[in-house]
């Protein structure tokens, strides 16, 4: 039963935002089997919605529209809910049953036994499922599908070495490929469009690798790759990179320019940038200057930013994107499930629900607040009287976060325009929604999406505007940026691996306002 | 198939009878004494009553005639038109309204007659009138003789009409004479139609039923009709065309090409084309018979051409059959049953009601759910079992043989222990009562007793393996001895105690230790204190003093006034009552001298006090009863 | 194979007699002409016992059961419950029942691996039906009708529910309980099919007054003498609807 305690309270925790997944789990020491209770807190929160909608109580007048959920807590009134979530998740979803002795938690699932199963499977029914498996929602199931992207930190080592290490360990080098969906076990390959990528099979753990460990390794998913390469900042410049937590991009980045110039890394949450600070430590990154504070409040003018030529902006956005990170299954779950309650409330049946969560998800309002604080950022990214290249990036596939950002900002400013497809990773054939950009095909061409279901990654926005005296310029840097001789150039420039503490925490959002209180930032 | 019930029409009595009848009633139901000096009103209200009995019953007759004769506009068209060729509507018509008219005119007779009676002045006249009135009614009722008649004759031939449901599902035989309508009926059908070889064997409609596809169907005899215009045809011909005209079913047109039944195939042919008009929306079958003789395909090319063109124009089927050979019936009755019941379906389908059944045709085939095969649990045994048969002589002996070889119902009762299913045989007809000492045997069982008899089983051998039980040499000294003999003494001590104890609680309450020790005595305490050793004396007397009465002062009088009573009393235990209350001896005496006054009515009523209330007998019976002589005694 | 029967002129054969796999109880009646009906199909295959619940004869109406168990009213006596146990075969586990809506029969129908159930039955009761007859307990009403034990009768291999159930209803009562359903009726019209009708995997009563369409709907959906429910929408649909509407 102590175990159940402990997963209720981690769950609990959680369902607070007290922390990650990762972080209650693996890195509490009174945790015995770490393994376990990883598994056993993910695969509930996998079943959450289900769950919830099994063990919830229930209104009179939402009676005919929600499956008859078993009111096991109005009769249990001394199983608390996160428990009574994690033993019928047991009881429900796994072989081997709620594994503890029997205690008085315990039977009070057990005298609900046949109610709970019947609800189950009325529910599967409803919903057309064969399997257990089957009610599990197909988010969930997309990220296991994805492959394992690895960026080859090259303040430490290079693509070649890297692959090298792989190969030694057993693994076997694949050609590039476009099709990234059937994987066999131990292969590795370069990315197709990204020269410091590597692309592993789904499912490949690398958390214990040396080379992770060591940070000549950083795993990072492929779109979040983007913007520092469409950044592609020129060595020696200067560089912000606002809400940059935990600094995955920060330290790509720093790698681009080969520890020259200086970044300035912006982030709200104290907590976090101490985070960036220790992974761009432990990746060798000796260019980067953490500021604490929020990047809206900070002096264009201010003389220690007079130098700064790259803005790399990735605001918080609603994370519509994301797939493959664990962290969603708890803003999903929890979210859903306080949503839910929230509906309970209002006497509202289950039919809504799906609607209200979609709502809600996409609403109009949330949208509008998270496009109002993102034009802002840029807006105010723009006032840096050097400034000659913002990058704009976002992890939602929500045109009106993407694509009407972009034509806000480009009608209200009238020295920026949007840099063509040469400047963005030409190669990706996906672009933006020409239907959401007015018609104008020039401007869908010049900014980047991926699409969560066919691009073997998150759904991502990326969008770069120069100024405009800046455009020619940056071209050229761009372009040779590319050729092989910069790979080379970078390759010497390999520095000694530095002391980096491993943590590799997937983190959470800023509260950059009020107003976008549940959003995700969709770092990686 | 109720609806069209003509058997229950009760019978038309003949006009001479129906007379016979109704008068006789009012003989027997009305008052039959009168005096002519009877009061006038009386003498009238008799005879009115008389007529007016007499048209009641006559109403009553003719209703039941009008009501339970159908109506031919109220009936399914195919009785009515049935009915009008075989009894002629306008005479069927005629009979039912004259004598409609006949119960009015009885009703005014009555009436007329029923005003003049109550003028009437004498007896004689009276029954002069309703004479006249009752000899008015059946000179009314004579004239209806015919109608009664005809009525009569029609009651009885509808009675013996097949009952034929119009709107079940039906096939329609129809076709020439001889040309094996009835043959097939009869293959068909449990029907027994007389076949016989010469035209119009058949001469009224004929019903025989069957079962196909677990419905019941109804197939139709007609007589066999010629090919005429519709106005020559005869009685029996009409019949078989109202059949076809009016009801919903599948008509399956007979041909025989053998051409035995005395009409080519020409005439055949040209008949089914007259009588086409009435097939219309009609699932039509032409069934060709006595292929045994002549086969359709050995016809010569005219012919087969004829037989043809009929197939291709109309939408019918065509089918061939032996009834002799009993050949092909069986096709040829599926088929057209089939056909029928698509036809009906296809129509249902299109309307209204076809909503509340569409449910009941669906069938609902599971999705799985789950991966757990879910198979059916039928028993070896059970599989290709054949199914039980009565009149297989080796069947299995039922419990009903049994009960007829014992008496029957009511009086065998069976044997419920028979087939326990226990682990011996003997145990099956063990008696276990119900109760035994006051308890319920049944929350005494144990399910897992022997488990446990075997666990204590099963200790006791161990413990006796291990030798728990095998006592050690038992050594006695003296000291032990006296330990053992004063723990005797303390043993048997405790024992008096404790039955002194129970036999002095008996079955009173319990009584807590405070009140108890108020009940017990001071000499108790001596009694106790003197048997332990202890000199008692001195806590007696400290006892006693505390606890010694104080004398009675508030309840009790002065001993003066005591003394002051009247009467000088003993030394009884009983208070003086009189005294009680009293202060002093002043107060005595003036009590005393009231007590006196307020009994001085009581003794002047001879009464013991105010609370006596009895009555003494006022007049004694031996002083006031009985004769006495002068002088003889100076009482009675 | 389907038989046609009548307790004492009743034809809710149902109502006096239960039907399973590993056994069948019978009402003790006048005669043992009823009881006979049910020997001669299966008294060589399980046992049929004579019995009465609580003194009654309805005691099809009053007791549940299949092939692992059977649950009686707790209105049994302890000596019918004694002699149902003397009769019983060994593995069927008998067990009396705490429960408000006694007539058992009246709010539980189950096959031998799924259960309906009144929607108020009692969450002990729920248990003990899971527990003592091994199978999933559903809360449920067939055509809004919340007496599932007598609108409705079911074998491992089809079911019949209410004539009334709406198609909707039907499919997702027959995914529930996997097996084939229709909706029909017994006793010529009758839409109390548990009342008219007991079935186990191979064999089928039904009252007097069954029509032979009412019977081979019921041969058809129990699979009794390799007939298919198949059938019913191919071959007999037609008898059917002429019949129904």
């Amino acid at each position: 039963m102590n175990f159940y305690q402990q997963a209720a309270s981690i769950l609990d925790r959680l369902a607070q935002q007290k922390g990650t997944i990762k972080g209650l789990t693996l890195g509490d020491n009174k945790i015995k089997d770490k393994k376990k209770m990883y598994a056993v807190v993910c695969e509930t929160l996998k079943c959450m919605v289900i769950l919830i909608l099994l063990v919830c109580t229930k209104d009179k007048e939402a009676l005919n529209n929600i499956i008859d959920t078993s009111k096991i807590l109005t009769i249990e009134k001394k199983l608390p809910k996160t428990m009574a979530l994690l033993l019928i998740h047991d009881l429900l979803f796994t072989k081997r049953g709620i594994q503890s002795s029997d205690g008085p938690l315990k039977q009070a699932v057990m005298r609900h036994k046949a109610r709970l199963k019947a609800e189950l499977v009325k529910y599967k029914i409803k919903m057309g499922a064969k399997t257990n498996d089957d009610l599990v929602s197909q988010k969930v199931k997309d990220a296991v599908l994805i492959p394992r992207y690895v960026r080859v930190n090259e303040h430490k080592t290079t693509v070649d070495k890297a692959i090298q290490a792989f190969i030694k360990e057993g693994y076997t080098l694949e050609e590039p490929r476009d099709d990234l969906s059937s994987l066999s076990k131990l292969t590795v390959r370069r990315d197709i469009h990204l020269n410091d990528l590597l692309v592993l099979p789904p499912n490949s753990d690398l958390h214990d690798h040396p080379m992770y460990i060591s940070g000549e390794l950083i795993l990072q998913d492929k779109a979040s790759c983007f913007p520092a390469h469409v950044c592609n900042p020129a060595k020696g410049s200067h560089i912000i990179d606002a809400c940059a937590a935990p600094g995955n991009k920060t330290s790509h980045l720093s790698a681009l320019v080969r520890n020259t110039g200086k970044i300035f890394a912006f982030d709200l949450d104290m907590r976090r940038l101490d985070l960036l600070k220790r992974l761009t430590n432990k990746a060798g990154c000796k260019n980067i200057t953490p500021l604490h504070g929020s990047f809206l409040e900070v002096d264009p003018n201010d003389p220690k930013y007079a130098q700064v030529e790259y803005l790399l902006l990735d605001p918080s956005c609603s994370g519509s994107g994301i797939i493959s990170r664990l962290d969603h299954l708890v803003d999903d779950g929890m979210y859903r499930a306080r949503t839910m309650n929230h509906t309970f409330k209002r006497k509202q049946g289950l039919n809504h629900i799906h609607s209200i969560l979609e709502q809600e998800a996409n609403g109009t309002e949330r949208l509008d607040s998270l496009a109002e604080f993102q034009i802002a950022v840029i807006q105010h990214a723009m006032k840096f009287p050097k400034a000659k290249k913002v990058v704009y990036s976002t992890c939602s596939i929500h045109p009106q976060e993407n694509e009407h950002v972009v034509k806000t900002i480009l009608a209200s400013n009238e020295d920026f325009v949007l840099g063509s497809r040469s400047e963005a990773i030409p190669t990706w054939s996906r672009r933006g929604l020409v239907e959401e950009c007015n018609g104008d095909k020039d401007m869908a061409e010049s900014v980047i999406r991926t699409n969560p279901s066919e691009d073997y990654t998150n759904g991502f926005f990326v969008a770069c505007f120069l100024r405009k005296e800046a455009t020619t310029e940056t071209t050229t840097e761009a372009t040779t940026e590319a050729t092989p001789e910069a790979t080379t150039e970078q390759k010497r420039k390999i520095e000694g691996d530095a002391e980096a503490p491993s943590s590799k925490k997937s983190k959470k959002k800023n509260k950059k306002k009020k107003k976008a209180k549940t959003n995700v930032e969709p770092s990686l | 198939m109720s609806l069209y019930n003509f058997k229950k029409i009760q019978p038309v009595p003949t006009s001479t009878d129906f007379v016979d009848i109704v008068l006789s009633k009012t003989q027997r139901k009305t008052p039959t004494v009168i005096h002519k000096n009877y009061n006038i009103g009386r003498i009238r209200q008799f005879y009115m009553r008389k007529v007016k009995f007499t048209q009641d019953t006559f109403d009553e007759k003719f209703k039941l005639i009008l009501d339970e004769f159908p109506k031919l506009d109220d009936i399914h068209p195919f009785y009515s038109d049935l009915m009008n060729v075989l009894y002629d509507k306008d005479h069927y018509k005629l009979a039912l309204g004259q004598v409609n008219t006949a119960r009015h005119l009885i009703d005014q007779v009555a009436k007329d007659y029923c005003r003049l009676l109550k003028f009437g002045d004498s007896l004689y006249r009276c029954k002069q009138l309703k004479k006249a009135a009752l000899g008015r009614m059946a000179t009314v009722m004579k004239r209806q003789k015919d109608s009664l008649a005809y009525l009569e004759q029609v009651r009885q031939h509808l009675a013996r009409l097949p009952s034929i449901d119009p709107n079940t599902r039906t096939l329609l035989i129809c076709g020439y004479p001889n040309v094996g309508k009835s043959s097939f009926i009869n293959k068909v059908t449990r029907a027994d139609v007389d076949v016989q070889p010469y035209a119009f064997t058949t001469k009224s409609l004929f019903v025989g039923h069957m079962d196909y596809k677990y419905l019941r169907w109804q197939v139709i005899d007609t007589p066999g009709i010629l090919d005429h215009p519709l106005e020559e045809r005869n009685t029996i011909e009409m019949q078989s065309i109202t059949a076809m005209a009016h009801l919903r079913s599948c008509i399956m047109y007979f041909m025989d090409l053998s051409e035995q039944c005395g009409y080519s195939i020409a005439d055949q042919v040209a008949l089914f084309h007259s009588i086409k008009p009435l097939f219309a929306n009609k699932p039509t079958m032409l069934v060709i018979n006595k292929i045994d003789q002549v086969k359709p395909e050995d016809l010569p090319e005219d012919q087969q051409k004829m037989i043809q063109d009929i197939v291709d124009q109309d939408g019918v089927t065509m089918v061939s059959m032996s009834c002799y050979l009993d050949e092909n019936v069986m096709h040829v009755r599926n088929t057209s049953c089939d056909k029928l019941l698509a036809a009906r379906v296809e129509m249902k389908m299109k309307g209204q009601k076809i909503n509340d059944v569409i449910n009941k045709i669906h069938l609902a085939e599971p999705v799985a759910r789950d991966n757990v095969d879910r198979p059916a649990q039928i028993p070896q045994a059970a599989v290709g079992r054949a199914r039980f048969d009565m009149k297989d002589p080796n069947r299995r002996r039922l419990e009903r043989d049994i009960e007829a070889e014992n008496g029957g119902a009511g009086v065998f009762s069976a044997d419920f222990k028979k087939r326990y299913d226990l682990a011996s045989d003997d145990w099956k007809y063990d008696v276990i009562p119900e109760f035994w000492e006051g308890h319920n045997i049944a929350d005494f069982i144990d399910p897992e007793i022997e488990e446990k008899l075997e666990a204590l089983e099963r200790e006791e051998e161990r413990l006796e393996k291990e030798g728990f039980y095998e006592s050690e040499e038992e050594i006695m000294d003296s000291d032990e001895e006296d330990l053992k003999a004063t723990a005797e003494i303390i043993r048997e001590k405790k024992k008096l105690i404790v039955q002194a104890h129970r036999a002095a609680k008996g079955n009173r309450n319990i009584i807590p230790k405070m009140v108890a020790g108020r009940a017990s005595t001071v000499d108790d305490m001596n009694d106790h204190l003197s048997k332990m050793g202890i000199d008692a004396s001195a806590v007696v007397d400290r006892a006693r003093s505390v606890t010694r009465k104080r004398a009675r002062s508030e309840s009790r009088a002065d001993d003066a006034v005591r003394e002051a009573s009247v009467l000088p009393r003993g030394d009884s235990m009983v208070r003086d009552r009189s005294t009680a209350g009293l202060r002093n001896v002043k107060q005595k005496v003036e009590a005393d001298k009231q007590k006196k006054v307020s009994q001085r009515r009581s003794n002047l009523f001879a009464k013991r006090g105010e609370a006596d209330r009895d009555i003494q007998t006022k007049m004694p019976k031996h002083l006031f009863s009985g004769k006495a002589a002068v002088g003889k005694r100076d009482r009675r | 194979m389907a038989v046609r029967a009548q307790f004492e002129n009743s034809n809710e054969i149902g109502v006096f007699s239960l039907l399973t796999n590993s056994y069948c109880l019978v009402a003790v009646g006048g005669s043992e002409n009823f009881y006979s009906v049910f020997e001669g199909e299966l008294g060589d295959v399980i046992p049929v016992i004579h019995t009465t619940i609580a003194g009654c004869r309805i005691i099809g109406r009053l007791c549940v059961g299949n092939k692992n168990g059977l649950l009686v009213p707790n209105t049994t006596t302890d000596q019918e419950l004694q002699h149902i146990r003397n009769s019983l075969p060994e593995k069927v586990a008998v067990q009396r029942v705490e429960e408000r809506l006694s007539a058992l029969g009246n709010v539980i129908v189950c096959n031998d691996y799924v259960a309906l159930v009144h929607p108020d039955i009692d969450r002990e009761t729920e248990e003990i039906i899971a527990d003592v007859l091994g199978v999933e307990v559903f809360r449920q009403t067939i055509a809004d009708q919340v007496l599932v034990g007598s609108y409705c009768s079911l074998s491992n291999q089809g079911g019949i529910v209410h004539p009334r159930t709406s198609i909707q209803d039907q499919d997702e009562l027959s995914s529930l309980l996997q097996i084939p359903l229709v909706a029909g009726t017994v006793n010529r019209g009758s839409d109390v099919i548990g009342a008219g009708c007991v079935v186990n995997d191979w064999c089928a009563f039904a009252g007097m007054d069954t029509t032979s369409t009412e019977l081979s709907v019921m041969e058809s959906i129990f699979k009794l003498q390799d007939a298919q429910p198949t059938a019913i929408v191919n071959e007999m649909r037609d008898s059917l609807v002429d019949t129904y509407s």
